[in-house]
């Protein structure tokens, strides 16, 4: 048997990498196969959750069903049936992927939520009919939970090759020349009035009033 | 309740969300983080005019290419966003969705049309939940 959990090569060094189990939002929602797809809709509203698990009476998994697919059950939603709108394939992913290669998994396949799972004992698949070679679904991962931790996951969902350091700010040439034109003015300046200036120069007018010199 | 007699407006999300086209691309994470929306309009300053649209995924991509410091307009997509009218039947809104595989509606009303809110799945299924 071969090892699992291959590290993402293409996601730079491992302190930008951050497994999907760390993100993750942990645990699922159930629903009977045979409920109503009002009665799902009422279960996401009750969970404040965006999808849930239809499964059947043996407790076999049936497939994903988010707000979009309740559109499918739209016209009778008191009849249609939760295995009806079901999505037999959604995108399953490892707790042990990292989040920028799932984030691109997403993005390539147009959605918005991934299932989690652990991994099949064979290969990678990410196949739902490969379902039954995966243990129970962990929990999901969807889109908006990575925009809403932008500040601790932007490095880590940020593209392969490594960024430049926003921090470091390259000083443009124009301000190194302005600032050197400027010190040989001054430097100019200050010799003239050592080798022409009067020892004490002064100005016309009050320029120290508390001396009453005026 | 019969769903067929309702209408777009009684499902909206009665206002919608929206930014500039100079709005800073983690600005507009954070907007619809706190709407809980999946969908925010572009729209020129001051203006009713829509230039784009950004979704959760246009975030995303914008986020995988290291465009965070970006603005809004660098990040949208330029097609127009569906209209319909806030009166219209919802049975034909949700019709259109599915066979012309519309994400959200920008909903409008009066004359001239102006947009008064947004129909996207989250709003369908929180109308749903309610019947």
């Amino acid at each position: 048997m071969t090892a699992t959990a291959a590290p993402d090569a293409s996601l730079g060094d491992t302190a930008r990498t951050r497994p999907v189990r760390e993100v993750m939002r942990h645990g699922v929602v159930l629903c009977d196969a045979d409920v109503s797809v009002r009665d799902v809709a009422r279960t996401m509203r009750d969970h404040r959750i965006g999808a849930v698990l239809a499964v059947d009476i043996s407790s076999e998994v049936i497939g994903l069903i988010d707000e979009s697919s309740l559109v499918r059950g739209w016209s009778e939603p008191d009849r249609t049936t939760a295995a009806e709108i079901a999505d037999v394939d959604p995108l399953i992913v490892d707790p042990g992927d990292a989040v920028g290669d799932v984030a691109r998994r997403m993005l390539d396949r147009g959605l918005t939520r991934a299932l989690v799972a652990p991994p099949p004992p064979t290969e990678e698949s990410g196949r739902w009919s490969e379902w039954k070679e995966r243990g129970l679904p962990l929990g999901m991962i969807a889109v908006a939970d990575i925009l809403g931790r932008l500040d601790e996951l932007g490095a880590a969902v940020r593209g392969g090759s490594a960024a430049p350091p926003l921090g470091a700010r390259r000083v443009p040439p124009a301000a190194i020349a302005a600032t050197v034109i400027a010190t040989l003015l001054l430097l100019g300046l200050m010799l003239f009035l050592v080798t022409h200036g009067h020892p004490q120069t002064t100005t016309p007018g009050c320029s120290n009033p508390t001396q009453g010199g005026c | 309740m019969p769903v067929s007699t309702t209408t777009v407006a009684e499902a909206m999300r009665p206002r919608l969300p929206s930014c500039t086209l100079r709005t800073p691309v983690m600005e507009v994470a954070r907007k619809m983080q706190e709407d809980g929306v999946a969908h925010v309009v572009v729209a020129s300053a001051g203006s009713d005019l829509i230039a784009g649209s950004i979704s959760e995924l246009d975030l995303l991509r914008a986020v995988i290419e290291g465009k965070t410091e970006a603005m809004a307009s660098d990040v949208m997509s330029l097609a127009a966003p569906a209209t319909i009218a806030a009166k219209e039947p919802l049975a034909v809104a949700v019709k259109r969705m599915r066979d012309e595989g519309i994400a959200f509606y920008v909903v409008v009303d009066g004359t001239p049309a102006r947009p008064v809110g947004l129909l996207s799945h989250t709003e369908l299924a929180a109308y749903l939940a309610r019947g």
